[in-house]
């Protein structure tokens, strides 16, 4: 497990961690969410040794890292990259062919990472990080420039090294495989956590909870009428949809009665479930 | 750990610069070899290993040998961010350390090779060993100082650059002190191996040892703290 507590980080004068509270647990796929610049990068560093934190603890047993792609030792071979990197990691090298085989690369270990594609750079990193018995294991966006079957591969790898009750920490671009992945997810914005929970949690407290779409062959009459009600915001519409923020003052049930009362046009009608990216990228 | 050294150390002699390296000292040796009123090494402890000797030249252009050879060794990782392949699992020391050894190890290989072919020429073997010695420590004392310099910069170019022109400078100080005492010369080069140029003694090995470790405890505290 890994466990932040009160984490403070800064660069000279820039705060870009303020009172991080985090935990990795043990067993679970943890997933840190937030638009670029948010500190992700920054909780990685503090978390694998590059960078100590200004202030606050950090709690961890051993973690082994994927770093960022671009930083691999051009000049060596795959081959050599990777047993430099078992060796250092106590790892077996058989394992990281394994590995590099099932992601297709193992017939390029011979060259040199200079001449690697971006994808291909990904998946060595992806194999050095994986490979050794540690407690947590972090992947930074794991997938990103990589083809869709070696992601599905990736993740079900990731997916394994939880189920062996290891701690994950993942990041990424990709809110889909985020959501779908994470057991737990801390979503980061301006070097703060401004939630955490499930996805079911983080549904539960967005403003989704009371979004609604309707469906309708008379939007202008429709949207009319929906402005003329209190409890209703109105968040977008279009010639055959209008999409509303309800209040907790009015059931939807009776707002449903109402609409139909006015004989207006009412096609269909279902609870707007905002995704992963929503929530993260929302304006606050 | 070793790992981090054999990488670092192999690393070396793959390099251009190397290989030019052996061929100047080599052919140093070969020269001062069949030069018979030159001495490689000097079994007169009464006389300054100043000038005409393999260990000379490697005393002189030590830094400068290995700054071109290892003045990135933690800049150049620190700048790629390489370095972040390791740090999760080795220690700062021991990266510390590792590295060192690869700067020492190499150059107390160079000075084998050179040395030892110079006495294989000429079928002799008498070491002065005070001289051998002081050498050596002249070599942790170029490693120590290399590993400072590297520590000190984030960038690659700018370590190697600050570690010729050290390596450049001193050895004209010395000589500039030689020609004409300075006490504002002899203070700095009271910091280097250049000022216990007298015949090797017990007391100067001390003192460059001592400058050495301190030199080595000051780049690991930097390193240990460097964010990378």
């Amino acid at each position: 497990m890994i466990e932040l507590t009160h984490v403070n980080k800064r660069f000279k004068s820039k705060v870009v961690l303020d009172d991080i509270n985090l935990k990795i647990a043990d067993g679970k796929i943890t997933a840190i969410v937030g638009p670029n610049g948010a500190g992700k990068s920054t909780i990685i560093g503090l978390i694998s040794g590059y960078f100590r934190p200004t202030s606050g603890d950090i709690d961890h047993g051993t973690v082994s890292v994927m770093p960022d792609a671009d930083n691999l030792y051009a000049e060596m071979t795959g081959k050599a990259f990777l047993k430099y990197m078992c060796k250092i990691k106590k790892a077996d090298y058989k394992d990281a062919v394994h590995i590099a085989d099932v992601l297709e690369i193992s017939n390029d270990l011979n060259k040199k990472i200079s001449t690697y594609s971006f994808g291909m750079k990904k998946k060595i990193s992806f194999v050095q990080a994986y490979v050794g018995d540690f407690d947590t294991y972090i992947f930074d966006e794991p997938t990103s420039g990589v083809d869709v079957p070696s992601a599905k591969v990736m993740l079900g790898l990731v997916m394994q090294l939880a189920k062996q009750g290891k701690g994950v920490l993942l990041t990424s671009h990709n809110m889909t495989e985020l959501e779908t992945n994470s057991d737990y997810l801390y979503i980061l914005r301006n070097g703060k956590i401004d939630q955490s929970g499930t996805m079911q949690d983080l549904e539960a407290d967005s403003l989704a909870q009371n979004h609604y779409v309707f469906t309708t062959d008379d939007a202008a009459n429709l949207v009319t009428f929906l402005t003329q009600v209190p409890q209703v915001e109105i968040v977008s519409k279009t010639d055959g949809q209008v999409v509303i923020a309800l209040s907790d003052e009015l059931p939807i049930s009776d707002l449903i009665m109402k609409i139909l009362e006015q004989h207006l046009s009412l096609t269909g009608f279902w609870q707007d479930h905002q995704h992963l990216a929503d929530i993260a990228f929302s304006d606050k | 750990m070793w790992q981090i050294f054999k990488k670092d150390f192999l690393d070396a002699f793959k390099t251009k610069k190397n290989i030019f390296v052996y061929i100047v000292f080599l052919g140093l040796a070969y020269v001062i070899a069949k030069n018979k009123t030159v001495f490689v090494v000097n079994p007169d402890p009464s006389q300054l290993p100043l000038f005409g000797s393999v260990d000379v030249m490697l005393f002189i252009f030590g830094l400068l040998i290995a700054g071109a050879l290892f003045g990135g060794i933690v800049s150049g990782e620190v700048d790629r961010q390489t370095i972040r392949f390791i740090v999760p699992y080795v220690s700062r020391v021991k990266i510390y350390v590792a590295k060192f050894l690869a700067i020492f190890v190499y150059l107390i290989l160079l000075s084998i090779v050179s040395i030892g072919f110079v006495l294989i020429y000429r079928q002799t073997f008498k070491l002065p060993w005070l001289d051998i010695t002081m050498l050596f420590v002249t070599f942790l004392y170029v490693a120590a100082l290399l590993m400072l310099i590297s520590s000190l910069f984030n960038q690659e170019k700018l370590s190697v650059f600050t570690a010729a022109i050290v390596g450049i400078v001193l050895p004209i100080l010395a000589l500039i002190n030689m020609l004409q005492p300075n006490n504002i010369i002899n203070f700095i080069l009271k910091l280097t191996p250049f000022g216990y140029l007298e015949p090797a003694n017990w007391g100067s090995i001390a003192s460059v040892l001592a400058l050495s470790v301190a030199f080595t405890v000051l780049g690991g505290l930097i390193f240990s703290r460097k964010e990378v």
